[in-house]
């Protein structure tokens, strides 16, 4: 098992960094549904592996729900912007270095409960927490708010992930309720950005600037 | 009993009937200082005698207050009178107050005679009424300072009773902090009762004026009234300064040969002080009315500077 | 409707009175629901001090909703707030736990914002409730944190066991819950230098509302005062009481200089207010320094001047502010320079508000008299203490409270003179009627009471005197003299009220018969004031009360720092002829222009560089969160 959780986890870190490196939304999608099927794969695996089966749902569960509704959504938020974005301000270097950081930061912040918890899955710990951090990381990054919900679904990956390792499955309730707020945070985000996109004409974050106080 | 109400009606009689005297004195030896033969010291009281025989002109502007005033302020300096050891140190209603009551009794005239200058409706009244209230406000500090130095002294603040002491025990009296609070008490004395260098008593010039301008309007009898309250009060201040500062002379009152020796005492150094007004008064011009804060200011900080000497030298 | 609310509150008014009688004179009571509120619940004692100052909120409330049931065109809008108002300062002097306190301190807050707001349509209504609302609500943001404090320290927020606990308090912990919980209570009781909501607020109130703010909501503070100073941290240390009796020195000169100089009656009244309130502060700034040296006495004899002026000060406040109400009732204007000759308009408003004068300008045989006399003679007293500088600072409160008696007078001496004499300066004042039946019953009775206090001090000042043992938990101080006379501190003074008045009496009566004795002449006749020749004596010959309080602003300059405006509009044929002169000779405060806005300013620009967070770009809103995330994981 640990191998498995190793490995999968360093693929997902893998395709959290791409994401971070790929600059147009329908690329960062496409990613992200990999990573989404990553994680049920490792939710799977955990699940026939430390004979829990209510993990095999939770991976199915994540497999629609993240990987075929979200997506969908979120397609839809996007749909209007550009691929790619039209002034070529930001590279993702310095993006990619913070990346690389808050890995190391991850590591260091997730020393102390690796060391103490002997878990077979122990060593894939801090590299789902670090996929949490690179997914606030690109919340803040973010140039629209279709970046900044993509950073949160990321984030919200690298928690599911982290949940797996460390406790093997949060209780049915709250995955389910996670689940849920997902879900309707995404729904009520698209209809959000729909209405500014017709206001405005432009769902650029920049121009929440001229609402200073 | 009997010997009391007595002695009430002898002070009373003095304080009374020598008041005008004092002033008379006073008139009379400014004017023989300056080279004239000045009216005599009894004038005081034929003028009193003329106001009452005159019919009083009351101004249609005013009401019951400006008719009350004299005979109010009238009383209080009557019931002053009554409070200050005048020829005996046990004084008709020393169990009724003290320093402080003295001065707020005083101030009781002065809040009213103010009110009745402002009633009349004039210019006139109301500046007297100002500067009059303005200087007493100013001049009340020093006079409570100056007499609670005497009290701490003397360890006791009822005045037949500082009178006493110090008169037992001269030694006491003779220190300076004692000659800065008799400076301090002059100087204040001028200022509440109206004479030079705060307040020119025979000037009708409305810019120069201060008592006389918040009476202007009286007549008659109210100014008869009034005119023999205001001598009064020169009486008492000038009694207080001489019996509290040179004691000696006073006796408790155990009978009238104890009475009259005070009031032979009283004479004679009220005279001393009325010289000493005199030749001051014939000595300086009148300050300019803002000036006048400044000199009260002086006689504060020489009673206070009396007062730490006392709390220094301790 | 109107009536029937401020009928109720006259009547819990008397029974707040009748309780407060029974815990002076020694009862007790408790009264628990500790369910009501979180942190301890409700909890009411009943103890002499407490029952002092809930008897006079119960005694100051019935003329007060009498006088309110007597405005004709009764408006009702402030009914509810003035009845959560009066029963709100009902609970604070009986409230046995930090929590009960708090509660009911903000109540009668919120309350009172309510009624200073009474006329919403005026932008100086408007800007006196909201400096009202912040200063209160900084001194409650002191008093909280106090009681935190202390609360936390002695794991209780009871009062009884701060009582019992808090001597053991280290000094500095104990020296800043004092310093918190004084500022808190000083806020509120109007002393400088935290004074300035008070000469808004109270003109803007209607008047009813004015009197109980002035005579019984700061005496709230001052209740407040006397539990930190004495009862709740026991006995501190010396420059607690040094620091009151400055405070109330600063207080009462300043508060009464600048009564002089002000043209709205009102106003004039709130500053007084100040001053008043800086002389019962000398009384308790004496007492807590005769406490920590041991003299037991004489702290009873300064607590009892102390309690003594507070009643005092309660009725002829009271008394002075319905008379105010009375007059700007009926002349519409609250302009002293826009009023007179209202005495024989309105005789019975004229009489009480010279006796409110008179009291409150410390006449005898009146009760301000009586109380500053005791004051006097607390403050005298103090060659028993062995320090120099508490000596100094002693004789400063005698001279700052010998000034402020002289100027007191000065300040009434306009007040009533400007108001009420000569000749009516405007339309409106020579138009005014007497005020209405239920006003006059509330003014009479005020008066009545003032006289009484005046005339009783030997029977009021056992009573004071056992309810000052009570909280200092020493023994009453033996009965001293008779029916007659007052005796203090044994046989060092004494002072017989009843004699003075009988002797007065009498002695007004001495030139009457003396004059009809002499035979002098009783012709009177009336003709107009003398006017130099001139024909016509109108008001404008009058002086003003600008030009009455002209002496003082020239002598403490230094401190008014008037401003002079002169406007001249010449004749346009001819200068040297005047069509119209405006003179206007405005004071400026000092406290505003030094510390205020000073403090505004700070505020603004810290303000100004704290928004510069706020940027508007959401990524950084973001970025914040992030760093917030990371560095609370670092630091765990």
């Amino acid at each position: 098992m640990t191998t498995a959780a190793n490995l999968l986890a360093f693929l997902g870190l893998v395709i959290t960094l791409l994401i971070v490196w790929r600059q147009s939304w329908p690329a960062r999608l496409r990613l992200f549904v990999a990573q989404s099927l990553l994680l049920a794969a490792l939710a799977s695996t955990v699940g026939v592996l430390a004979q829990r089966r209510g993990l095999l749902l939770v991976a199915a569960v994540v497999v629609v729900v993240k990987g075929l509704i979200i997506p969908r959504v979120l397609a839809r938020i996007g749909a209007g912007t550009a691929v790619r974005p039209v002034a070529p301000g930001r590279s993702s270097g310095i993006t990619l270095l913070v990346a690389g950081g808050l890995v190391v930061a991850a590591y260091v912040i997730m020393l102390p409960v690796t060391s103490a918890a002997e878990l077979p899955t122990g060593r894939a710990i801090p590299l789902a927490f670090a996929m949490a951090l690179i997914g606030l990381a690109l919340c803040v990054t973010g140039r629209d708010a279709l970046g900044h919900i993509l950073g949160f679904l990321v984030f919200e990956n690298g928690i599911f992930g982290l949940a797996i390792l460390a406790t093997y499955g949060l209780p049915g309730i709250v995955e389910a309720g996670v689940f849920l707020d997902v879900l309707v945070i995404v729904l009520i985000m698209e209809a959000v950005v729909v209405q500014v996109r017709r206001e405005h004409d432009s769902i650029d974050v920049d121009r929440l600037r001229e609402l200073r106080g | 009993m009997i010997a009391e109400v007595a002695g009430a009606i002898v002070q009373v009689l003095v304080v009374g009937a020598g008041a005008p005297l004092l002033v008379g004195a006073l008139r009379t030896l400014k004017a023989r200082l300056v080279g004239r033969r000045g009216p005599s010291p009894w004038q005081p009281y034929a003028n009193l005698r003329k106001l009452l025989a005159k019919e009083a002109v009351v101004s249609t502007t005013t009401s019951w207050v400006f008719r009350a005033t004299p005979y109010i302020l009238a009383a209080t300096l009557l019931v002053t009178g009554l409070i200050v050891p005048v020829t005996t140190t046990r004084p008709p209603l020393a169990f009724a107050g003290n320093i402080i009551l003295l001065v707020y009794l005083f101030m009781l005239g002065t809040f009213f005679l103010a009110l009745a200058g402002l009633d009349a409706g004039s210019a006139f009244g109301g500046m007297g009424a100002s500067r009059e209230v303005a200087v007493a406000a100013l001049a009340e500090p020093t006079v409570i300072v100056a007499v609670f130095a005497l009290a701490l002294r003397a360890d006791t603040i009822d005045l037949g009773r500082i009178v006493e002491r110090f008169r037992g025990e001269p030694w006491l009296a003779a220190n300076p902090a004692h000659l800065l609070a008799f400076a301090a008490f002059f100087i204040v004395m001028l200022a509440e009762t109206g004479r030079l260098p705060v307040d020119n008593p025979a000037t009708h010039l409305e810019l120069t004026m201060i008592h006389e301008a918040m009476v202007l309007e009286y007549s008659g009898r109210y100014l008869a009234l009034v005119e023999w309250a205001a001598a009064m009060k020169l009486f008492l201040f000038m009694t207080l300064l001489a019996n509290l500062f040179v004691p000696w002379g006073l006796r408790e009152p155990t009978g009238p040969v104890a009475v009259l020796l005070g009031l032979l005492a009283l004479a004679g150094k009220l005279a001393l002080l009325t010289t000493a007004v005199a030749v001051l008064e014939t000595g300086v011009a009148k300050l300019r009315l803002f000036r006048v804060p400044e000199l009260l200011a002086g006689s504060f900080a020489l009673a206070f500077l009396s007062l730490m000497a006392v709390f220094l030298v301790r | 409707m109107t009536r029937l609310a401020y009928g109720l509150v006259a009547l819990i008014g008397i029974a707040a009175a009748g309780l407060g009688g029974y815990g002076v004179v020694g009862g007790a009571g408790t009264l628990r629901l500790a369910w009501l509120v979180p942190l301890g619940g409700l909890e009411l004692t009943l103890d002499p001090l407490g029952g002092l100052f809930l008897g006079l909120i119960g005694f100051a409330a019935v003329p007060a909703s009498v006088y309110a049931m007597g405005y004709p065109d009764g408006d009702g809008r402030g009914r509810f707030a003035y009845v959560v108002f009066v029963v709100s300062m009902c609970l604070v002097p009986v409230a046995a736990n930090a929590m009960t306190f708090v509660i009911a301190w903000e109540l009668m807050s919120l309350a009172s914002y309510f009624l200073v707001l009474h006329d919403r349509e005026s932008e100086e209504s408007i800007r006196a409730a909201w400096i009202y609302a912040v200063m209160t609500h900084v001194g409650l943001a002191c008093l909280l944190a106090g009681m935190l404090l202390l609360g936390a320290d002695l794991g209780s927020l009871r009062f009884a066991d701060w009582r019992v606990s808090a001597p053991a308090l280290d000094p500095t912990t104990r020296n800043a819950v004092f310093v918190l919980l004084a500022l808190g209570f000083a806020g509120k009781a109007g002393v400088i230098p935290l004074h300035v909501w008070l000469p808004l607020a109270h003109p803007a109130a209607p008047s009813h509302v004015s009197a109980l703010m002035s005579g019984v909501m700061i005496k709230l503070g001052i209740y407040g005062l006397l539990r930190v100073t004495l009862d709740w941290l026991g006995s501190g240390p010396p420059w607690w009481g040094v620091a009151l009796l400055i405070a109330g020195a600063v207080s009462s000169v300043i508060g009464v200089l600048y009564a002089v100089v002000e043209q709205d009656l009102k106003r004039l009244l709130a500053f007084c207010s100040i001053e008043n309130i800086g002389i019962i502060l000398l009384g308790i700034g004496s007492a807590a320094l005769y406490q920590v040296a041991g003299l037991e006495a004489l702290a009873l004899l300064g607590l009892v001047a102390a309690l003594y002026h507070t009643v005092n000060h309660a009725v002829f406040k009271a008394l002075l502010f319905l008379g105010a109400g009375a007059v700007v009732h009926a002349t519409g204007t609250r302009n002293m320079e826009a009023m007179g000759g209202l005495i024989k308009r309105m005789p019975w408003t004229a009489a009480c508000f010279l006796v409110g004068s008179s009291a409150i300008a410390a006449l005898p045989p009146l009760n301000g008299f009586v109380s500053e006399w005791l004051t006097f003679l607390a403050l005298f007293q103090n060659t028993r203490l062995d320090a120099v500088g508490q000596n100094v600072v002693f004789t400063l409160g005698i001279a700052s409270l010998a000034l402020t008696g002289g100027l007191a007078m000065v300040c009434f001496v306009k007040a009533f003179g400007i108001t009420f004499l000569a000749l009516p300066r405007s339309d409106a004042a020579a138009g005014a009627h007497e005020a209405s039946p239920p006003m006059r019953v509330a003014m009479l009775a005020l008066a009545a009471a003032c006289v009484a206090l005046g005339l009783g001090p030997t029977l009021v000042v056992p009573a004071f005197g056992s309810v000052a043992a009570s909280l200092l938990r020493t023994t009453p101080p033996a009965a001293g003299g008779t029916w007659l006379t007052l005796r203090v501190s044994g046989d060092f003074a004494s002072l017989s009220t009843v004699a003075i008045a009988v002797s007065i009496a009498v002695s007004l009566l001495v030139p009457l018969l003396a004059l009809r004795l002499v035979g002098a002449s009783r012709r009177t006749r009336s003709y107009e004031t003398w006017g130099c020749g001139r024909i016509v004596q109108t008001a404008r010959m009058e002086y003003t009360a600008t030009a009455f309080a002209n002496p003082f602003k020239r002598v403490f300059d230094f401190f008014y720092r008037p401003t002079k405006r002169l406007d001249i509009e010449f004749h346009p044929e001819s200068r040297f002829f005047v069509e119209r002169i405006e003179y206007e000779n405005p004071t400026r405060s000092i406290f505003d222009d030094w510390l205020y806005r000073p403090a505004l300013d700070l505020l603004h620009s810290v303000a100004r560089a704290v928004g510069a967070l706020q940027s508007g770009s959401a990524n950084q809103y973001l970025a914040y969160i992030l760093a917030a995330l990371l560095l609370m994981l670092v630091l765990a």
